[in-house]
């Protein structure tokens, strides 16, 4: 391996900022949107730290009322919309997914780099919104309150419009290049699975994303010029609104899950040296998942004045999920069962993630049984349920991914030890912030409030000291992350014994990816010695 | 990659766009729906106030534009390609003079009907002004094979004024 000729890669192709601006290289546009998306978690990030902080007493901490109410909805917005939503397809699905199917670059090279444009236009906009006159309806901008409150509402609707079109055309150029370039032998159901998380979470981005569009329209038109749709006083329903929002904010929540789990199903295997469990289950699961999801809107409404009808049947569907998540998640435990497991930092936060989502999902049925959620909604238990499944799922995920690929992308290796560090260090202070709320929830503690009664106070004190143990292993995670960077580029082609194409490629891989056009001869995960396969 | 590819590739990519265009159109066809069950004789007294006769003139326009650009694609020969551009420009000003219309009296978007009859239009409107300038930018550049993308494209908006069109002019 070693003594393998190593090409010009396309880190160091060609230089200068006009080589980065102007690629059309899906590999350059990912490390692009990577730190964009890695900035936006940041601000988040830092959104999060000051509610925390706020509440480490009841009434005034840091910020008054107006302030506090401003600073959710803003880590909320940053974090689902320029974080959650694109993070993983943006980042690690547009570097590895043409890789992953062997082919050059994805099926729309300057449509991708024109989608990171429209992306960095639409948070433009989204954080001028922010500094200027600010957002305080929270992340789902319910009506009547969001046509009534001021502030920069309007600015904010159009900087999610314009990042709903980016997600579209990325989802578009994502599907059409898994319909036409799969490597020569590679069929359907010989896709590495992370195409099909992919591949489905772009199906929910091209038809739930334009519904998301049109409420922001209807929305920015009834702020404008009192059109009334959502105004019971003139004949509309704000009710309406939310059945709007959330048929388009469900479905995203797999936008935001899927590929996540998709990272999961690659990392299992390679670390378990073993050929994945029930591979045709974990592709139908991802469909039905994204099939099902169409259909669960009406759970965040139970107390909103819905038909009772309707009301079983979105509660039994949403029961329904938890079918192809379970199916998933035993699936991963059988692919590790008898499986020569080693522990490095991608399988660590796997691990990490099977745990957290499974509390966060088995959480999410409590909410979607309809007495327990006349008690349960809007409180603490739904953001501890949300952060399980978002935070401990999709970011959990994220960072696997990040791990995983890392030496990929950058042609680096970080300090595996500081890597196990940070994860405790995550996993320990994810559990005190989050697992906590459960309690406080549960308790009657209401979420978005200002202030609390005095009872909580411990609670929301550990809460908040957790929030700092995650904010420490998060910023250990940048450092040694960062700090792999300045080493020499030593990574192996294939630093963890991978078998799906993006690892038969050099470290970093060369602007073709490939030296010559890959054919498809094995499974993905195929694990047996070359001579008893095929 | 071969030509023959490249241009399936586009086909897949232009028909995934078509489907998220409906699901943006999709949203305003069930809030109508949903409010006009609550309003209909409001809404029926409302809708008396649109010119019929400008409305069809719109439906004619746009699938007058739908053949021109068929014959286009089947042709290649420029005037389809214009005869599509004069169709555009005369449904945008026919719709020009309904709203010029609805506006005079005072019907504001408050009321509504007319909220959704801007709002519905209006979008459709704009999308048709981007058809316009694809078509033009066709025709000066040159076309191919991608004049059947803008085809797809110019027919969907024919098919949903084929339904904006009962919907709010005629339906009563």
């Amino acid at each position: 391996m070693a003594a393998r000729k190593r090409f010009p890669n396309y880190l160091n192709q060609s230089r200068g900022w006009r080589s980065w601006l102007l690629t059309t290289d899906h590999k350059r546009i990912a490390v692009m949107y990577l730190v964009a998306v890695l900035t936006a978690f940041l601000v988040g990030g830092i959104f999060a730290m000051l509610i925390r902080i706020e509440h480490l007493t009841p009434g005034q901490t840091i910020m008054t009322a107006e302030q506090y109410n401003r600073v959710f909805t803003m880590h909320g917005v940053v974090m689902v919309f320029l974080f959650v939503i694109p993070a993983i397809p943006v980042s690690l699905g547009n570097f590895v997914l043409p890789l992953m199917l062997g082919a050059k670059d994805l099926a729309f090279p300057r449509l991708n780099l024109a989608a990171f444009y429209v992306y960095l236009l639409g948070a433009l906009f989204t954080i001028t919104a922010m500094v200027t006159g600010g957002v305080d309806t929270g992340w789902t901008f319910y009506t009547p309150y969001s046509t009534t409150t001021h502030g920069s509402v309007g600015l904010m609707t159009m900087g999610l419009f314009i990042l709903g079109i980016s997600s579209v055309i990325t989802a578009i150029n994502f599907m059409v290049t898994i319909h036409q370039m799969r490597a020569p032998g590679m069929g359907w159901f010989e896709m590495p699975l992370f195409c099909w998380g992919i591949y489905a979470t772009s199906v929910i981005q091209v038809l739930a994303t334009p519904v998301l569009g049109i409420t922001l329209v209807l929305l920015l038109m009834e702020r404008v010029f009192q059109m009334g749709i959502f105004d019971s006083r003139l004949g509309g329903d704000p009710i309406l609104f939310q059945h709007f929002f959330w048929f388009y904010a469900h479905p995203v929540v797999y936008v935001m899950i899927l590929p996540g789990m998709a990272i999961i199903s690659e990392i299992i295997p390679t670390f378990s040296r073993k050929t994945i469990f029930g591979y045709k289950a974990i592709a139908y699961s991802t469909l039905a998942i994204a099939g099902i999801g169409f259909l669960v809107w009406g759970h965040h409404m139970f107390v909103a004045g819905q038909s009772e009808l309707a009301t079983v049947i979105f509660s039994l569907l949403t029961f329904l999920v938890a079918i192809p998540s379970g199916v998933k998640v035993f699936n991963w435990l059988a692919t590790m069962y008898r499986g020569s497991i080693s522990f490095e930092a991608p399988m660590l936060y796997a691990i990490v993630f099977i745990l957290l989502f499974g509390i966060g999902g088995l959480a999410g049925l409590f909410l979607g049984a309809l007495s327990v959620d006349v008690h349960l909604h809007d409180t603490y238990f739904v953001v501890a349920h949300f952060h399980f499944v978002m935070m401990g799922g999709t970011v959990m995920a994220f960072l696997g991914g990040l791990h995983y690929w890392w030496p990929k992308m950058t042609g680096r290796m970080y300090s595996e030890k500081a890597a196990r560090v940070a994860c405790a260090l995550i996993f320990v202070g994810f559990n005190m912030t989050f697992l906590t709320q459960f309690v406080l929830g549960s308790r009657g503690m209401p979420r978005r409030y200002y202030t609390y009664l005095n009872q909580f106070q411990p609670l929301h004190a550990f809460s908040t000291f957790g929030s700092w143990v995650l904010g420490l292993g998060l910023f250990v995670v940048l450092a040694y992350l960062l700090a792999s960077l300045r080493k020499p580029m030593d990574a192996p082609g294939n630093p963890w014994g991978g078998t799906t194409l993006e690892w038969t490629t050099q470290s970093p891989p060369l602007s073709e990816n490939f030296v010559e056009p890959p054919v498809a001869e094995r499974l993905p995960y195929d694990y047996r010695p070359a001579e008893t396969s095929a | 990659m071969t030509d023959g590819d490249s241009s399936e590739a586009a086909r897949i990519g232009m028909w995934l766009f078509l489907a998220a265009e409906i699901m943006l159109f999709g949203g305003l066809f069930v809030g109508f729906a949903l409010i006009r069950m609550r309003h209909e004789e409001a809404f029926a007294a409302a809708r008396l106030h649109l010119h019929r006769s400008l409305g069809f003139l719109c439906s004619l326009a746009m699938l007058s534009g739908s053949l021109s650009i068929a014959m286009a694609a089947e042709r290649a020969k420029r005037r389809f390609l214009v005869a599509t551009l004069l169709c555009g420009v005369v449904f945008l000003a026919a719709l020009g003079f309904d709203y010029a219309s609805v506006v005079a009296p005072g019907f504001r978007p408050s009321q509504l009907f007319f909220g959704f009859y801007f709002v519905m239009t209006g979008l459709h409107g704009l999308h048709v002004l981007g058809g316009i300038a694809v078509v033009a930018w066709l025709a000066v550049r040159g076309y191919g094979r991608r004049i059947e993308l803008a085809g797809l494209y110019w027919h969907m908006l024919t098919l949903l004024w084929i339904f904006l069109f009962p919907l709010l002019y005629l339906a009563a």
